[in-house]
């Protein structure tokens, strides 16, 4: 559902549909993932980027006057049709980031691996993501120790000291991140890994913890018939239609 | 009828004529950009940045070069089982550099690393096609930065584009002789520039409607210059601290992975 929303959002014919859009996104988001795990903060960074993509659609479009500013001796002008162009633009930017935050927010990393290995993504290409996904705790906390040991010893006081302690832990980074790939392909080794040729007919034994619940046999659509997954799905239904409705009628 | 605007001590003027002052878009695209009190995250194109058509067509473009590099994992995994998990490594090590904000000098924001010149400089130019793949992935996914839509054009643009203009510049270095922080300092530099050049090329070629694409191409890469001239010296000095960093106290690493080394044609 999330999926149809984003695609809905990227062809979204008018800045009504795709506020209609971005407005159900949010409900669904706030019901999905609540409003402590919504990634707020990194969607107001992708909404600035947004924002700036948006100014220059509306100012390199040109058309019949809307507002002219004089800054720094140059004449900054607006007009009409780039206002228009402008704010579907950044309509456009908000319901697909929103949709993509549903999506991301409401389905279980191990549910897009499959649906990626449904969608015939290759198999090699999944098993370094599984493999990333895993360490990424693991290199992650590493990092953060080595991070704090250095700004304890004032390892972060003064420019030079700081760019000097930043450079020995992305180093420190890459010395762990190789080590632990030397284990990690002696522990595959061990264990008589071949990779990830036939997903969908055995798991090996180091995936299947991650990837048996999406995939597993006895998965039953019965079950996920929760109330939020009930609410949520119909959110997008709504969002879907109503924007499809909406656009056909649109002024602009 | 156009409508008046409040804003005081703006000059307003009605004018029937359109300016096509590049400098004059610049100043208020650099102006908007520099006035937003919010991370500097802009070297990864966000969902709905880029129309639909422009959006597949970046990722039709992707496609050729990761699957070359999946043909050549496939091929060295063969004979050396600690390839993938490396690459795998290095992708979590890249989004885990990503998770880490960095205060940009003059800018009075924060960017982060790409972390792409150093995992071309470990694992080599098509290796990091498949690490970006995978760090650009799990960033849309867990840190909401970038866009699974976007996935193609930022690959170009990181994945490709950084990946080999650092490792060219890696190797040309390393072939001049040149000390091992030094040609991580220029892979590093060259490869965030380039990552932020092709960005802009890639924005121009989706936004610049009627107007020239050079003109527009321009302005965009001129507003990316406040935060990114700075912060593509401090990854490239990141760069150059990791690998001196390697060099110092892990030796054999040098060694193993080849730093240095061209990479096999593929």
């Amino acid at each position: 559902m999330a999926l149809a929303a984003l695609a809905v959002a990227l062809a979204a014919p008018s800045t009504t549909s795709a506020l209609v859009l971005a407005a159900c996104a949010v409900v669904a988001v706030l019901a999905g993932a609540g409003r402590q795990r919504a990634p707020w903060r990194a969607l107001l960074a992708a909404w600035s980027l947004g924002a700036m993509a948006a100014l220059l659609r509306a100012l390199l479009t040109p058309g019949a006057p809307l507002l002219t500013v004089h800054v720094g001796g140059h004449a900054i002008q607006l007009s009409r049709a780039g206002a228009a162009q402008g704010g579907l633009a950044l309509s456009r930017v908000l319901a697909a980031t929103l949709s993509g935050a549903w999506l991301t927010s409401t389905t279980p990393f191990p549910k897009l691996v499959a649906a990626l290995a449904w969608a015939r993504v290759p198999a090699p290409l999944l098993e370094l993501l599984l493999l990333a996904h895993r360490h990424r705790h693991a290199l992650g906390d590493s990092f953060e120790s080595v991070r704090c040991a250095q700004a304890m010893r004032f390892g972060y006081v003064g420019l030079r000291r700081s760019i000097a302690s930043a450079g020995t832990l992305v180093g420190a980074a890459a010395c762990r991140a190789v080590d632990q790939a030397g284990a990690t392909a002696e522990a595959m080794q061990l264990r008589g890994e071949h990779g990830l040729p036939a997903l969908s007919l055995a798991l090996s034994p180091v995936l299947s913890p991650v990837l048996s619940p999406a995939l597993s046999p006895d998965f039953s659509p019965s079950e996920s018939c929760t109330e939020a997954n009930v609410f949520v799905a119909g959110c997008g239904a709504i969002a879907i239609l109503a924007s499809a409705a909406l656009g056909w009628g649109a002024p602009w | 009828m156009p409508l008046a605007c409040g804003l005081p001590g703006a000059e307003i003027a009605w004018r029937a004529r359109f300016t096509s002052s590049p400098a004059a878009r610049f100043a208020l695209v650099a102006s908007a950009l520099g006035a937003l009190p919010l991370p500097a995250r802009a070297m990864h194109l966000a969902d709905g940045v880029l129309p639909l058509r422009w959006a597949v067509s970046f990722a039709a473009a992707a496609v050729p070069f990761v699957a070359v590099a999946l043909a050549l994992l496939r091929r060295r995994a063969d004979g050396d089982p600690r390839l993938k998990p490396l690459v795998a490594m290095v992708a979590a090590a890249v989004f885990v550099l990503s998770a880490m904000p960095i205060p940009v000098p003059f800018a009075g924001t924060c960017s982060h690393v790409c972390g792409t010149g150093l995992a071309a400089v470990i694992v080599g130019p098509w290796m990091t096609v498949l690490v970006a793949v995978v760090a650009l992935l799990l960033q849309a996914v867990f840190l909401a930065h970038g866009g699974l839509t976007t996935l193609g054009a930022d690959v170009l643009s990181m994945g490709v584009a950084g990946a080999f203009v650092g490792h060219g510049a890696f190797c040309l270095l390393r072939r001049a002789r040149a000390p091992l922080p030094a040609a991580a300092f220029a892979a590093g530099l060259l490869s965030d520039w380039a990552t932020y050049g092709v960005t802009s090329i890639e924005l121009a070629a989706a936004l610049h409607g009627a107007r020239p694409f050079g003109q527009v191409a321009v302005a965009v890469a001129l507003a990316f210059v406040p935060t990114q001239l700075p912060l593509g010296v401090l990854e490239a000095l990141l760069t150059a601290g990791a690998v001196a960093f390697i060099a110092r106290r892990r030796p054999d690493l040098v060694s193993r992975l080849r730093l240095g080394t061209p990479e096999p044609a593929p």
